[in-house]
């Protein structure tokens, strides 16, 4: 039986080794039995990146983790006969998983919007043809506008870009403006720190994002499209270009597309790299070619959008499941999901948990789930202590309130937000306050700097966090936070600004006593703060091995071998070098 | 259309803005970055009002929103005046001691305090100099970078070379901080030099050389008074008086 060999490339698994794993097994299957053909083809995301390289053998649903380039032969070899132990997934049991599906990180997903990725080789429109693929572009043709959109409203699709507005409804709204140009654009400038989501989609399956790109232009009555994608995603630009020209090759975009008598073609344009820029009508400006600033929004951008004519900006993950919605109905995507926010939502898993990567689950689940489930619960053993959901623009929840079940609006409820679908974990050594201050130093130096309340704001929320952190915070800093957060939450022109004050105001709600342990006694509880703290050997522990004399930059640690080194706390730079490296746990933080 | 500003029910012309028809039937809203030439920039939100809609009522820039019939306005609730002291506070931290801000401050009882970390300058960034250049000079200067790093410059910092030297950026400066240096000889802003057209009768100083000559061409320079002698003793000879 012919065997086809995926091996995911990625850009996390590409990072980790995975061209050369793709190499060595093309090069050494050349000369392989006829009974036994292997077909060796890169695919995209296959959401494990923690394990990459990943390479999964079909149809014997085999999927092998860190695979190195000197383990082709052995999996060569295998196939068809006992596959190859060392790389199979152990359980907790230390029982080998041969299949995905069997590994707890897959188990309990659903995949609508990343259907393809991992199976398919993005780089060939046959791969996506075979898996159904314009299926969904075909059946909407045949249908009129109003029932494409009916069919998407149906569907209960809400924005998976952060702001959750109902899709077909944007459509329906933009359907109704009768102009001589309209624009059908795509987002595909993620900017959050720790967030692959869309990168992943545009990597992994780029014809699935096109095709629901051209069912929607067909619904509006598009005929230009543009997709804006940010600049350095380097394979996301060449899968897509390589996609568009495929699909206008074979008559999926250009003139009378599919005979239909529709017209529609589009192209890309490569995003500024200003995280502002995937706010919408910073996008639409930055098309424009105007610097990138967000304009006021009393007229909705379905009316006058790009170039003043109506416009619809939709994300990749929202288009990636349009599609499916065309072709298996709205009612069956709705199934899945919570009364406000219907079918699935992708996630990328990250921070201080045991398996990070990308993961696609029905709305719905819990936070708990999606962490200690899907995640394997915190790496290294620590202590669980928050998530921050839904970017710079989101916010920290807290234990407590794991049991959330992810929806649009109960995040928002608890003060955080979905935003695009960045989950970071953290654990008890990461200290709040220095986190909100992460955020808030991302976001003003990200602002488009345009309004008073967002960059000022920002701007002395960020010294007063810095003080806070080096213990020279007042408990009226904490007034002034809260006041500044409000004004910046009030009087912001755009998106950016009125959620830039989610971290600090999310941190003061859950974790305010950590801001007071700062204020009152100078301590930093997590002990992330450098200026609050100090690096000590404990004596009774070091064993003397110098090891950290030799690790440490600042060269502040003496002592002589066989016998407990001490730190130089004067010269200390407390970079942690020498807690990291000592075998015996004997240096802590005070 | 009939609106009402705090209680008052004033009339808004057709695509009129709440702070349009505001300032043109004399009902006071604050705002620094807005004029009527130029186009609006939207971003010192000092001019935030509350529409009074629903039950929770919405915060919008009134320089921004389209006035529409029946429409009921608030300048003065909590929520607009704890936004518009807050913002005072901070415009005050950007130009300390700022005359035009001070004003405002001690207009809605603002302690002045430095209650937030002061920066370097007197600029708040509103943009209006950038959009009076753009509509009355040459488009000679823009916003540089973004976030906390923004600011109000040339190209590179560099002299301008579209730069006319006619200062309207400095005219519409709500703060006054574009420096002008005027002396016999020129005029020196934005680390440029300029030498003043002087009329070729009576020496008189009509603008820059390089205004002048975008607004004339070659023509020679006369002054506006001038220009007008000239005309009348060309009238007075015509009809043959000396």
């Amino acid at each position: 039986m012919n065997r086809e060999i995926l091996v995911c490339c990625d850009t996390g698994c590409l990072v980790n080794g995975a061209q050369a794993v793709l190499d060595e097994l093309r090069h050494d299957a050349i000369g392989m039995d006829v009974s036994i053909k292997p077909y060796v083809k890169n695919v995209g995301c296959n959401g494990l990146c923690e394990k990459g390289p990943i390479v999964t053998i079909l149809p014997d649903n085999i999927t092998y983790y860190k695979v190195k380039p000197s383990d082709a032969a052995d999996i060569l070899e295998s196939l068809g006969n006992k596959a190859v132990d060392r790389l199979l997934y152990k359980d907790k049991e230390g029982t080998p998983v041969l299949s995905r599906k069997d590994h707890p990180f897959y188990a309990t997903q659903h995949k609508i919007a990343l259907r393809n990725t991992g199976i398919i080789d993005p780089g060939s429109i046959e791969d996506f043809l075979s898996r159904g693929g314009y299926e969904g572009l075909k059946k909407a043709l045949t249908m009129t506008q109003d029932q494409v959109i009916a069919e998407v409203e149906k569907s209960g699709l809400r924005g998976r870009g952060g702001g959750g507005f109902p899709t077909g409804k944007k459509w329906r709204s933009c359907q109704q403006v009768s102009s001589d140009q309209k624009y059908m654009l795509c987002n595909g400038d993620e900017g959050d720190p720790g967030a692959f989501m869309d990168r992943s989609l545009m990597e992994g399956d780029p014809h699935s994002v096109l095709e629901g790109l051209i069912i929607g232009a067909f619904a509006i009555g598009a005929s230009k499209g543009i997709l804006y994608i940010r600049d350095e995603y380097d394979l996301a630009l060449r899968d897509v270009q390589k996609a568009i020209d495929e699909a206008r090759k074979m008559g999926y975009l250009g003139e009378n597309i599919l005979n239909s008598g529709f017209n529609f073609d589009c192209e890309i344009v490569r995003g500024g790299g200003a995280f502002v820029c995937g706010e919408s009508s910073a996008l639409m400006s930055s098309i424009e070619g105007k610097v990138g600033e967000p304009r006021v929004k009393y007229i909705r951008s379905v009316e006058k959008g790009l170039f003043e004519k109506p416009t619809v900006l939709n994300n990749v993950e929202t288009l990636a499941n349009i599609p499916y919605i065309l072709l298996h109905g709205g009612d069956e995507y709705a199934k899945l999901g919570t009364e406000g926010s219907k079918g699935t939502k992708v996630f990328s898993l990250v921070g201080k948990v045991e398996r990070t990567g990308l993961v696609e689950v029905p709305m719905g689940v819990t936070l708990r789930e999606l962490v200690f489930d899907i995640g394997g619960g915190i790496a290294g053993g620590g202590r669980f202590k928050a998530v921050q959901t839904g970017g710079p623009s989101g916010g920290c929840i807290p234990e407590s309130l794991m049991d959330l079940k992810i929806d649009f609006d109960s995040l928002k409820e608890s003060g955080s937000m979905m935003g695009s679908g960045g989950i970071i974990v953290m654990d008890e050594a990461t200290c709040m306050v220095d986190l909100a201050r992460y955020y808030v130093k991302f976001l003003s130096g990200e602002s488009c700097g345009k309004c008073t309340p967002c960059r000022e704001g920002l701007r002395c929320m960020l010294e007063i966090l810095t003080r806070i952190c080096e213990g020279k915070g007042t408990l009226r800093d904490l007034d002034l936070l809260e006041e500044l957060a409000y004004t910046a939450t009030q009087a912001s022109l755009c998106e950016l600004g009125k959620t830039a004050a989610n971290p600090v105001l999310s941190t003061l709600k859950y974790f305010r006593d950590e801001y007071e342990e700062h204020i009152n006694n100078k301590h930093c509880p997590a002990g992330a703060c450098k200026e609050l703290i100090t690096f000590r050997i404990l004596p009774e522990k070091c064993k003397g091995c110098g090891i950290c004399a030799k690790a440490c930059p600042a060269q502040c640690i003496d002592g002589v071998l066989k016998s407990p080194y001490e730190i130089r706390a004067l010269d200390c730079i407390k970079c942690g070098t020498c807690k990291e490296k000592c075998p015996f746990d004997a240096i802590v933080t005070e | 259309m009939r609106i009402q500003i705090d209680g008052k029910e004033i009339q808004a012309l057709p695509d009129e803005t709440i702070l349009q028809a505001a300032r043109r039937e004399g009902v006071y809203i604050p705002s620094l970055c807005y004029s009527d030439p130029t186009e609006p920039t939207h971003s010192c939100r000092l001019c935030m009002v509350e529409l009074m809609e629903g039950e929770k009522g919405k915060m919008v820039a009134s320089c921004a929103m389209k006035a529409k019939d029946g429409m009921v306005v608030s300048t003065r609730t909590d929520r607009v005046m704890r936004v518009r002291k807050t913002l005072l506070k901070l415009l005050y931290a950007q130009a300390p001691e700022n005359p035009a801000i001070v004003e405002l401050m001690e207009r809605f009882d603002v302690e002045k305090e430095e209650v937030f970390p002061n920066k370097e300058g007197q600029c708040i960034l509103c943009g209006l100099c950038v959009q009076a250049c753009k509509k009355l000079g040459s488009s000679a200067i823009t916003t540089m970078s973004r976030g906390t790093t923004k600011e109000v410059d040339t190209p590179y910092g560099k002299e301008a070379m579209s730069c006319i030297g006619c200062a309207s950026c400095a005219d519409f400066c709500p703060t006054k901080c574009i420096e002008v240096v005027d002396t016999e000889e020129g005029r020196t802003i934005w680390n440029k030099h300029f030498k003043w057209a002087r009329c070729e009768k009576c020496g008189a100083i009509v603008g820059t050389d390089k205004h002048y000559s975008l607004a004339n061409g070659t023509e020679p320079i006369i002054c506006p008074d001038c220009r007008r002698h000239a005309i009348t003793d060309l009238f007075a000879a015509t009809l043959g008086e000396e």
